[in-house]
């Protein structure tokens, strides 16, 4: 085969897994609900649901 | 990264379930590109927590940014200059308050404050650390 269609597969398939990478989410841990994507609405009603707790926020960059 | 494991770290010194961790990821870093990977979701691994991936950064905004959210607590230790979103940041409700006793970042350098102030706020027992 062509050197250019090894190239350009090579490219596909990076782009691929750059894809994958950024849009698939990771697993949360045993015992957590999974990732959820942020919705304020969401958020609100799980946050005012656990007021009788004690409450951590925390917000941190992935890298 | 290293503020996820403080926060687990803290967590594990107390295990009371009346407390729960609301832990929301956002991109901030150029290198932020991507959703949290299974290894970075893993940093917080206490089964009190729930985990959010904030692509938008919206929770920033709804709070007001770092202007006016990040020192409104009480008790505020914020240690560098946020710029136009908050991160690298803890906030401590009470039971019953929609207001934080504390807030502080970078959470790393924080941490012992958190340890204090749930002490002080839950009224828990804490364990030695690991």
């Amino acid at each position: 085969m062509k050197p250019k269609f090894w190239v350009l597969a090579i490219v596909i398939a990076a782009l691929a897994a750059g894809a994958y990478y950024a849009l698939v989410p990771g697993h949360t841990p045993a015992g957590q609900p999974p990732l959820a994507n942020f919705e304020r609405a969401a958020f609100d009603q799980q946050f005012r649901a656990a007021a009788g707790e004690t409450r951590l926020l925390v917000m941190l960059s992935p890298t | 990264m290293r503020g996820a494991s403080a926060i687990e770290s803290a967590l594990e010194q107390f295990h009371d379930p009346s407390v729960r961790a609301f832990i929301v990821w956002e991109p901030v870093l150029p290198t932020d590109w991507a959703t949290p990977s299974t290894s970075t979701l893993s940093r917080v691994r206490d089964a009190r927590a729930l985990q959010f991936w904030d692509r938008k950064r919206a929770l920033s905004n709804v709070l007001g940014g770092p202007a006016h959210f990040a020192r409104s607590a009480p008790v505020n230790r914020i240690e560098f200059h946020m710029r136009d979103v908050i991160w690298d940041f803890v906030a401590l409700y009470p039971p019953g308050s929609d207001r934080p006793s504390f807030t502080g970042a970078p959470v790393v350098q924080v941490i012992d404050d958190v340890r204090n102030e749930l002490t002080r706020v839950a009224g828990l027992i804490s364990l030695p650390p690991r």
